[in-house]
C-alpha cells in the first residue's frame, strides 16, 4: 500500500495542535499517533516514510499565488464566495506549513 | 459529525462539478506539473515515486481510494499497464474520472465504484496494491 498524507506532527503544544487542525484541509489526519505505529497495528511489517513537506509548501504556494494571479477568471467560474473561501483556507494552510504545524509524507507499507 | 460529513460531501461535489478554466489549467500545471483535473498536492514527480515504490506490473490490480477525478490512479495504470479500480463518494468526481479514463489508453482497464473507503464492497485479496492521496 502507498499513500500520500497531510498530517499534524505529534509533538505540538495543545494550542499549536488546535491551530494545525483548523489550518489543515478538512480531511487532515488528527489522530495523535504516528503513522508507522498505526500501520504496524494494522499488520503491516515494513513501513517506509518519504518526507514531502518542502514539496507540499511549494505546491500550496503555487496553488495560492497562481489562483490569485488569475482571480477574476477563476472566481467567475467558481463564484466569488467559493473562490474567496478556498483562497482563505489555502493561505491559512500555507502559514501553518511555514510554521511547522502541517507535514506531508509518502508512506509505503507492506 | 454526520452533518459535517454531509456538508463536506456537498462541498466536494460542488468543487468537482465546476468547469475547468484555461487559467485554472495553467495554475494546475504550475502546481503539480500536469493537467489532470486535480486540485490537490500530488505532483507528477510524486506519482512517479509512488509508481516506483508500488512496483506495479501489467498483471496487477490497483485500488485507488478517494480517487477524485482519477489522479493519480489513472496515471499509474497508464504507466504500468495494470488494471485500476477507482473509488470515491462524489458523483461529479467519478463522472470526471470516467471521462478521463475514456480519453486515455487505460479505458478498458479502469473501473469506477462509488464507495466510501470505510465500507468497501470488495472481497479480501481482490487487489495487489492500494493507493490514496490525501484521503482520510
Amino acid at each position: 500500500m502507498g499513500f500520500l498524507t497531510i498530517y499534524v506532527p505529534d509533538d505540538l503544544s495543545e494550542r499549536d495542535y488546535r491551530r494545525a487542525l483548523r489550518a489543515g484541509p478538512s480531511t487532515v489526519s488528527s489522530r495523535r499517533r504516528a503513522h508507522d505505529e498505526m500501520l504496524a497495528s494494522a499488520g503491516f511489517t515494513s513501513v517506509e516514510e518519504v518526507p514531502l513537506t518542502d514539496e507540499f509548501l511549494r505546491t500550496t504556494r503555487a496553488w495560492y499565488y497562481g489562483r490569485e494571479r488569475y482571480a477574476t477568471e477563476i472566481a467567475a467560474a467558481e463564484g466569488d464566495a467559493g473562490f474567496q473561501e478556498r483562497q482563505a483556507d489555502s493561505l491559512a494552510q500555507l502559514e501553518a506549513i511555514e510554521a511547522g504545524l502541517l507535514r506531508r509524507s509518502l508512506f509505503i507499507a507492506h | 459529525m454526520a452533518q459535517r460529513r454531509r456538508d463536506q460531501a456537498a462541498r466536494f461535489n460542488e468543487r468537482y462539478g465546476q468547469r475547468t478554466t484555461e487559467a485554472g489549467s495553467i495554475v494546475e500545471r504550475e502546481a503539480i506539473g500536469a493537467n489532470v483535473g486535480a486540485n490537490g498536492y500530488t505532483t507528477v514527480k510524486q506519482a512517479d515515486l509512488l509508481a516506483d515504490r508500488l512496483a506495479l506490473t501489467a498483471d496487477a490490480t490497483l485500488l485507488d481510494l478517494g480517487c477524485g477525478r482519477g489522479w493519480p490512479g489513472l496515471y499509474l495504470a497508464a504507466k504500468s499497464g495494470c488494471r485500476v479500480v477507482l473509488t470515491d463518494i462524489p458523483e461529479a468526481a467519478l463522472r470526471a474520472a470516467l471521462d478521463a479514463a475514456a480519453g486515455k489508453s487505460v479505458s478498458g482497464r479502469a473501473h469506477i465504484v462509488q464507495a466510501s473507503a470505510t465500507q468497501l464492497p470488495f472481497r479480501p485479496r481482490t487487489f495487489d496494491a492500494i493507493c490514496h492521496s490525501d484521503v482520510l
